[in-house]
């Protein structure tokens, strides 16, 4: 196998209390190549977005990397100085927030906020950048003069289509999305998947996606991790873990699947809406 | 059967401020529907859509704009009377979306749960208090007494949102509000919280409004569904011949959408390139005043929406 995009290294994350020390990633292994989409599936509370916080080394006390190394490529990510830091995140690794179609600043206008990713992490002109921010809007589907909006004024899919933008933008060869669709409804929810699928086969770019949602995970993923307490129980192919799970606990995850029914159906829609174009 | 709970043609217009205008904004066009003892709705759709507003309404949190809601024959949104409303909250009772802020994080849960049994039993004495509050834990399963000592923080989701139905059953009501209940909760203890709906609704013959965006979990509580968008009820009837004859492409691009495990992106990608499309000129048309109902099935019906409007809306 050729060498990962990334590679995590029996990694353990303590949070330190008073009274005592937390493990909220207990010795994990894994591997995230390029072009490929890696799931981390489990309950609240099992570690995964902590896990993915140690990838751009984000953590603050009392939480504590205490074991392990990350690997992108050939730089070890906990070993970056600060200054490199910076430049690693957002431009080689972003990251989509939990509820990120709260993470825009609500007083500042659309255009500004992509100019200031673009100003901090890129040489830029100013009329270079603002072409760059018109091309990522064209490339999520939404209307250009949208950037002189505030995001008040953009629902909350087109939000989270916007922040999608904005990660894109410095095009990094991987993008952690924490619960990036928690927050919307099925429909919606749907559309954006899609949407950063065709996008990721036309940019090329790797993902680790994590969510609570293994039907959706399911969907989307290459290859799916599913984290109990800190540890990854099982990780496979999409297939392996759909029809061959190993683990009782994945095996539980599965039956609590809600819309068993549905699967695999196939939907006929009304003339009208041909005719009606 | 017996007719709980009736909600007739309600209407709700809010004025939002624009600039220095206020423009009305049609939050609820013409909603109908009615619950019965034991027997649960699910009231589906996306967010926005106007079901919370329904819930609000019914609650009188909101005043309506028009229409009724009548409990046992009588019109609720007339009563003004403290004692007439008190006695209104007593038969009807809400449990909310969020578990973390719907319970007040410096109380223990003996504290919610006496509040409710306090107000409307005025007289109980302190070793029936017990009693019932032992009782309340035991049949929304959360068993071990000692939880009643416990504090929010120190619960699980899951275990909050029991609470929150806990509170809600003190009073013994007749009618169950539930806003998206599960949809803050992990998808392993959704399914045990949709089994816990389900048994007390039969058990207490309670009349349950299942408000939810999800309409895969609607068949797991209710047996009747209403799908909703932009403030009409554009489709509802029997949930099982809503969700295998859907007839209103609003409920087709809602059941479409729920996440299948065994087809993935790429296979969607390739076979419904046009989802987005679609999904946007479906939004359009449904949007649409309709004007009656057609008949799709027994007592199932699915709203008529004006060919010549859609088209207008589209242009």
């Amino acid at each position: 196998m050729n060498q990962p995009l990334l590679s995590i290294q029996g990694l353990s994350v303590d949070y330190v209390t008073n009274q005592d020390v937390f493990r909220a990633v207990d010795k994990v292994d894994l591997d995230i190549a390029d072009n490929e989409i890696v799931g981390l599936a489990g309950e609240s509370g099992c570690g995964k977005s902590t896990l993915a916080y140690s990838v751009l080394n984000l953590h603050r006390p009392p939480a504590f990397i205490t074991q392990g190394q990350i690997r992108y490529r050939d730089t070890s990510v906990l070993d970056l100085p600060t200054a490199s830091l910076d430049r690693f995140r957002w431009n080689e690794v972003g990251m989509v927030f939990q509820s990120a179609m709260n993470s825009l600043n609500p007083v500042v206008r659309i255009d500004r906020q992509f100019l200031d990713v673009l100003h901090a992490h890129t040489d830029l002109t100013r009329e270079a950048a603002l072409a760059r921010a018109e091309d990522m809007m064209r490339l999520v589907d939404i209307p250009v003069s949208r950037l002189r909006d505030y995001p008040h004024q953009c629902s909350g899919g087109m939000r989270q289509r916007i922040v999608m933008a904005i990660c894109l933008a410095l095009e990094p060869r991987l993008i952690i999305m924490d619960e990036p669709t928690t927050a919307l409804d099925v429909v919606v929810q749907r559309e954006i998947l899609q949407q950063i699928h065709e996008l990721k086969q036309r940019l090329g770019f790797s993902v680790l996606f994590i969510t609570h949602d293994l039907a959706l995970m399911l969907q989307f993923c290459d290859r799916i991790g599913i984290m109990r307490q800190g540890r990854i129980l099982e990780m496979g192919s999409r297939d392996d873990i759909l029809h061959r799970p190993q683990n009782a606990y994945t095996c539980q995850l599965l039956d609590a699947i809600p819309g068993r029914h549905l699967f695999g159906r196939t939907w006929q829609w009304n003339q009208t809406e041909e005719a009606a174009l | 059967m017996t007719t709980l709970l009736q909600v007739d043609n309600l209407q709700q217009t809010f004025l939002l401020q624009q600039g220095l205008r206020k423009v009305p904004f049609e939050a609820l066009r013409g909603v109908s529907f009615s619950l019965q003892a034991g027997r649960a709705l699910a009231l589906v759709g996306e967010s926005g859509c106007g079901k919370s507003t329904t819930a609000r309404v019914i609650t009188r949190m909101h005043e309506p704009t028009a229409g009724r809601v009548l409990l046992h024959g009588q019109d609720v949104t007339e009563l003004k009377s403290r004692r007439a409303l008190k006695a209104y909250r007593k038969s009807l009772q809400m449990v909310f979306q969020d578990p973390f802020g719907s319970l007040n994080p410096t109380r223990s849960v003996r504290h919610h749960l006496t509040r409710p049994l306090r107000l409307h039993q005025p007289a109980l004495k302190r070793r029936q208090l017990q009693q019932q509050l032992e009782a309340l834990l035991e049949l929304v399963e959360l068993g071990d007494p000692g939880m009643l000592d416990k504090y929010p923080h120190q619960m699980s989701g899951g275990q909050r949102q029991r609470v929150n139905l806990a509170r809600a059953l003190a009073v013994e009501p007749e009618v169950l509000i539930a806003d998206e209940p599960t949809s803050m909760l992990d998808v392993s203890i959704r399914m045990d919280m949709l089994n816990l709906f389900r048994k007390l609704k039969a058990e207490r013959q309670l009349g349950l409004l299942y408000i939810t965006h999800d309409i895969a979990t609607a068949q797991y509580v209710a047996e009747d569904t209403a799908v909703m968008y932009a403030g009409q009820i554009v489709e509802y009837g029997p949930t099982a011949s809503v969700i295998d004859h859907p007839s209103h492409d609003y409920t087709r691009l809602l059941l479409s959408s729920v996440p299948d495990p065994t087809r993935s992106f790429a296979e969607l990608a390739a076979e419904e390139s046009d989802f987005r499309e679609r999904a946007d000129r479906i939004r359009q048309q449904s949007r649409a005043a309709g004007s009656d109902y057609e008949k799709v099935a027994e007592g199932h019906y699915c709203l008529r929406q004006a060919v010549t409007q859609q088209k207008e809306a589209l242009c």
